[in-house]
């Protein structure tokens, strides 16, 4: 495989990894969807070129086929060593495995509610409530997170689950889960979504409650309640931050214009860096159309 | 069919809400919490059928209705959890959930936000 093939493309995966360790303070509404969409961005780069590497090992250099012609820089087009072959493949098979866990759980978790149940409210000592993305969306509470809560606060959490399902929360933390499965290093990118995402369902119920200490004060009660301990802490003080945003809302100041071009001048960079990759696909049609002609 | 268990299904749904509230709530409530992608006059109509049934009280709060369960109603309204959900570490990775574990210097970290919040 050329460098010049790899060395764009494994700039443009460190730059997105790199993107997570950044405070951005962008928007929800910006940095969730661009987050995101470099996260699936950089992981399907890296596994298109680890699949053609395991293509290229197992079917063998296909020298005289014209779909492959078009490309000199895939593997698909001379030896691929066994050792890297062996590991391409074994990469592939973890990946495949771990995915396959994730859209196992999600089916399981979707398969756990009524179909067109809307709100379930589970009998337990222990402190929790999700959002299960059913076609209408279900909210699942335990009577122990609503215990020490006024009716208010209780609202809150209604209004913080309603809205992870509204603003479709879900699709974003499925591809975030997906792509931190397949490149483990993206995490801390998938962990700003996920606070972007918590962070966003937290304003949507402060509106509607219309008081952002009340949210903060479920928020609170809820972290700190002696019955919790049912999901394990993303680290970055993630929930002291969400308080924090709701009580002080000038201290989580949203990036000035600057920041936020040269975020995208970044994400642009990145993207430029693949799409160097793209004059293949240039090369493949004027291909194709001498082939014709 | 498939119309009348969606609405059996959304009956349940606003029972479980005015019940898990314990106080009595709006149709504007009940609507933001329960069902904001349907009408109000939907969420309306529950409420009222509900009302005919016996399964729910009213009371003039202003220029709406305040809802409440009366008692006996009450009970029953929460379920077991199921075997899918309890399993902690499959739903983490897939669905959003209100507030994860803190450590314990983040919850030192949030009571001093707290403190300094209400001394302010």
């Amino acid at each position: 495989m050329s460098a010049g093939f790899v060395l764009p493309t494994l700039i443009g995966v460190a730059l997105i990894a790199l993107m997570g360790r950044v405070e951005w303070r962008l928007r929800q509404n910006l940095s969730i969807p661009l987050f995101t969409a470099a996260m699936v961005a950089a992981t399907g780069v890296v596994t298109l070129i680890v699949t053609a590497t395991a293509l290229g090992f197992v079917v063998g250099p296909a020298r005289s086929s014209a779909l492959v012609e078009w490309c000199r820089a895939i593997p698909l087009h001379h030896e691929v060593g066994p050792v890297a072959g062996t590991i391409a493949l074994m990469a592939l098979a973890a990946t495949m495995f771990r995915c396959g866990r994730i859209m196992l759980a999600r089916r399981q978790a979707v398969h756990s509610v009524q179909m067109s149940g809307r709100l379930e409210i589970v009998e337990s000592e222990r402190c929790f409530a999700y959002a299960v993305p059913t076609r209408v969306g279900c909210v699942v509470v335990s009577t122990g997170l609503l215990a020490p809560l006024s009716a208010d606060e209780r609202r809150a959490v209604f209004a913080h689950e309603r809205a992870h399902l509204r603003l479709g929360h879900h699709r974003y933390l499925l591809a975030v889960e997906l792509s931190q499965a397949i490149l483990p290093f993206l995490k801390p990118l998938g962990a700003q979504v996920r606070h972007a995402t918590e962070r966003a369902a937290d304003e949507a119920a402060a509106s509607v409650v219309a008081d952002r200490n009340v949210v903060a004060r479920a928020i609170s009660a809820v972290a700190l309640a002696p019955g919790f301990g049912a999901v394990p802490s993303l680290g970055g003080g993630s929930v002291t931050r969400r308080v924090e945003a709701l009580l002080w809302p000038h201290r989580e100041l949203t990036a000035p214009a600057p920041v936020v071009a040269a975020a995208f001048a970044g994400v642009f960079a990145i993207t430029a860096a693949v799409g160097v990759q793209l004059h293949h696909f240039a090369s493949l049609a004027d291909h194709l159309c001498h082939g014709v002609v | 069919m498939v119309i009348r268990r969606a609405t059996g299904e959304l009956e349940e749904a606003v029972l479980r809400f005015v019940w898990a509230m314990d106080a009595p709530v709006t149709p504007t409530e009940v609507h933001e919490s329960v069902a904001p992608d349907l009408a109000y006059t939907t969420v309306m109509t529950v409420l009222t059928r509900l009302r005919q049934k016996g399964r729910l009280e009213r009371e003039r709060r202003g220029r709406a209705y305040a809802y409440w369960a009366p008692d006996g109603e009450a009970s029953h309204r929460a379920g077991q959890m199921r075997n899918q959900l309890s399993s902690a570490d499959n739903r983490d990775a897939v669905l959003s959930s209100f507030v994860e574990t803190l450590s314990d210097a983040e919850a030192a970290e949030l009571r001093r936000l707290l403190t300094e919040h209400e001394s302010s």
